[in-house]
């Protein structure tokens, strides 16, 4: 009765273990893996990728700058090739059948970090999985693009095509070789037609201004007049003049024509050639700027109580390059950087137009040792067997015992149950396609097949006891070698306790008077027992203090 | 995964599922006596044979034996433990016992000797003994010579047997008488009478003699009397002499 008793404090004490005792912060930081992504590789190889734990895997090699959503999706070996994990699934669009990779997740990043974080929800043990990070048009892409947008709008098709198939090479992931975009040729020439076309047509409009802002022959002589020897920055200024005396001033204001380059005999550029009329404006700007600057210096030689007549050109020729510099080309620069926003929001808003970068991994057992310590777990506990003895009545045999838990999954015993959401919590659970009605779109998944979720495998094991000890009853005996066994369900709970109930294996008397060998017989057991480990830091505990 | 579950499930039926209802038969397949009919004479012996099950252990071979209406002659009483042993192939614990001396039945019972706690396992038989009815008697003294006016004593002794010479059974009755030479009674008187046959199928008497001169022969009679107290054939004598 005294064990009984003790049997029922252990339980209620395990029960009203507060969760402090137990438990450790539940966040993304509490496992931080390191990734390098251009090694494809982890920063420490004895890296272990978790299960039933939310992590977090910074990125070496990338950011989260232009980075628009983060998939994970299942993988799976087939015939030697790692493939995306595809579901079949109705069309809701035309009610055939159709097979697609469905995304499992959808993961959350650190917004603008560098090197990039990203958030991953606890994982199901064993599984294969990518992490597709899909970029916005990256640089060296959307420079491509641009050439191609260039090309079909000054109708050259054919090369513009063959830009194309360059741009499209410049978004597969170099390392996983697999692109996330696919659209097609004539679909992104339909595409430009459509709504690209018209930004075009009203950039060119919009250079084909008339600009008030000009300077004269005799201003900019003024200028060369004042400057000295000493004022070496002023040299270029026969740029200025060239310009001016080729009536070429709205070629220069609108960006077609860079003022560096123009005694190198560099020809006029389209008005469409948006990027280089940038690049001219800028160079355009800078030039005028630097004049400006000499101008200034210039002033300060001038004598203001005495004005000449050289004196009044420069003054007006400050105000000339000030209106060439505001009104002409600060504002091409502006309309040309609004043109470029414009095309760089439309062609982020097409989905099958992004860059993309693959990372892969696994979690779980790496060899069968690990597989098995992910299953088997050790516990010692108290059991109380109950079996029928010769006089038929129940016998109450009570013994410590020794077991293992097989669980049907793997498991990581140091997981808190918060940690694994519920089913009704994985948000946006579809299993296949369906139809946004917000954005007025058919969608697919996540499906969540490679999340963990919570359920009773990740707490019920196959328990598996040795008792310890002889039995006192001389009617019974143990199973075997002086052990009983005890195989049934095993529930865990508080993590390190388990609570088992099923059949004990013991031998017991014969009911037949001949007969003096035990034979097995089967009795019901109900037990309490806590995590091996869970003792060890106990023992660690005491040895600290009672040393 | 599911096999060795499966597997699991029906080791935990079987053995959860093995009976605790022993049936007789399981134990001891048969009894069985040598003579189905004995005289409850005390002395003659019957066989009782008990058969047990071939797959009795060892040490759980012994049989406690019981008997009502007669002894064991291992132990001379009602009880014997006897150890079963293997005869032409089969297990067998014997047992010998005698009849009692009063006629009627006799139950002998076997049981294992392990005790089951819960369940007994007890096979018996029943024997009829019938009356040993005495055939011959004989008359003993302690002495010949006896003084006279009752100053001394001898103890005569009756003993019955039946047609095989042994005992009778309880209860037969036997008439003392005395008488001189001339026919007359003696008047001679008897103490401590044990009229009836108990067990050692005798009857014995103490007898004192009247007053008469040394050398005076008394002839003393015993007589088996039947069941209404007649006289039967069966009787003997001897005579006793007067000498002091």
């Amino acid at each position: 009765m005294k064990i009984l008793w003790a049997f029922i404090h252990l339980t209620i004490i395990a029960l009203s273990l507060p969760k402090i005792a137990l438990g450790q912060s539940s966040s993304y930081d509490e496992y931080i893996l390191r990734y390098n992504y251009k090694e494809q590789k982890f920063a420490d190889p004895k890296t272990k990728i978790p299960f039933d734990h939310n992590f977090m895997i910074i990125v070496d090699g990338l950011d989260a700058k232009n980075l628009w959503k983060a998939h994970a999706y299942k993988v799976k070996w087939v015939g030697g090739q790692r493939l995306k994990s595809v579901t079949i699934f109705k069309d809701l669009s035309n009610g055939k059948l159709d097979t697609a990779a469905i995304v499992d997740m959808d993961l959350e990043f650190v917004p603008n970090s560098k090197p990039l974080r990203l958030k991953i929800k606890a994982l199901l043990p064993e599984v294969d999985f990518d992490i597709e990070l899909i970029y916005h048009l990256l640089e060296p892409s959307r420079a491509l693009l641009y050439k191609v947008n260039q090309l079909i709008y000054e109708k050259e098709l054919g090369k513009a095509e063959d830009a194309y198939k360059d741009f499209k090479s410049s978004l597969r992931d170099t390392l996983s070789e697999v692109s996330y975009g696919l659209l097609k040729w004539q679909s992104y020439k339909k595409l430009f037609d459509s709504r690209i076309a018209p930004i075009y047509q009203k950039g060119e409009l919009d250079a084909q201004r008339n600009y008030s802002a000009r300077i004269s022959e005799e201003q900019i002589k003024a200028i060369a007049a004042a400057s000295s020897k000493d004022n070496p920055a002023i040299g270029d200024l026969s740029n200025l003049l060239t310009v001016v005396r080729n009536n070429n001033i709205d070629p220069f204001l609108d960006g077609r024509l860079n003022i560096t380059k123009i005694n190198s005999g560099a020809k006029l550029i389209g008005i469409s050639n948006f990027k280089s009329r940038k690049e001219n404006l800028d160079s355009n700007m800078n030039y005028i700027k630097r004049l400006m600057a000499n101008l200034e210096k210039i002033s300060l030689y001038q004598n203001p109580t005495a004005p000449s007549s050289n004196t009044l050109l420069l003054s007006s020729a400050r105000a000339n390059l000030k209106a060439i510099l505001e009104l002409g080309l600060s504002k091409n620069r502006n309309d040309v950087d609004s043109i470029d926003t414009k095309i760089g929001e439309m062609t982020d808003n097409i989905d099958s137009l992004k860059s993309n970068r693959y990372i892969s991994g696994k979690n779980g057992a790496v060899d069968l040792k690990s597989a098995g310590a992910n299953i088997l777990f050790l516990d010692a506990g108290f059991t109380n067997i109950l079996a029928r003895g010769l006089d038929r009545k129940t016998t109450y045999i009570p013994r410590l015992y020794l077991g293992v838990s097989i669980y049907f999954r793997s498991i990581d015993k140091n997981t808190r149950t918060s940690d694994i959401a519920k089913k009704k919590d994985l948000e946006g659970l579809h299993r296949d396609m369906w139809y946004n009605d917000q954005i007025k779109e058919y969608q697919y998944g996540p499906d969540y097949e490679i999340a963990a979720r919570r359920n009773i495998w990740q707490h019920l094991s196959l328990s598996l006891g040795l008792t310890l000890g002889n039995i006192p009853n001389s009617n019974f005996e143990n199973f075997y070698n002086g052990m009983s066994l005890l195989i049934g369900p095993a529930y865990r709970f508080k993590r390190a306790f388990k609570v088992s109930a099923g059949t004990a294996l013991l031998k017991r008397s014969s009911f037949n008077p001949l007969i003096s060998e035990k034979k097995v017989t089967a009795g019901f057991y109900g037990s309490l027992s806590v995590d091996i480990d869970f003792i060890e830091s106990i023992k660690d505990l005491k040895n600290m203090v009672f040393k | 995964m599911k096999k060795p579950i499966v597997y699991l499930i029906i080791l935990l039926i079987v053995t959860g599922c093995r009976k605790d209802k022993i049936e007789l038969s399981e134990v001891f397949t048969e009894i069985d006596f040598s003579k189905e009919v004995v005289e409850a004479d005390g002395q003659s012996t019957v066989t009782a044979t008990v058969k047990l099950k071939e797959d009795a252990s060892p040490d759980r071979r012994n049989v406690v034996f019981k008997i009502t209406g007669g002894t064991f002659l291992a132990t001379s009483n009602e009880k014997a433990t006897i150890r079963a042993e293997y005869e032409g192939g089969e297990l067998l614990a014997k047992v010998k016992f005698r009849p009692s001396t009063v006629p009627g039945t006799i139950t002998v019972s076997a049981e294992p000797e392990f005790d089951n706690q819960s369940q007994d396992f007890v096979i018996s038989k029943t024997i009829s003994s019938t009356k040993s009815v005495p055939e011959s008697l004989k008359l003993e003294t302690s002495g010949f010579a006896i003084s006279s006016n009752f100053s001394t004593e001898v103890l005569l002794t009756a003993s019955l047997r039946n047609k095989d010479n042994r005992y009778v059974s309880k209860g037969y009755k036997i008439l003392f008488d005395d008488e001189l030479s001339v026919g007359t009674k003696a008047m001679g008187r008897y103490r401590f009478l044990q009229s009836e046959t108990l067990d050692s199928s005798k009857v014995t008497v103490k007898y004192a003699a009247a007053g008469f001169p040394i050398g005076t022969n008394i002839k003393i009679r015993c007589t088996l009397l039947d069941a209404e107290g007649k006289r039967t054939a069966v009787r003997d004598s001897l005579f006793l002499t007067i000498n002091l």
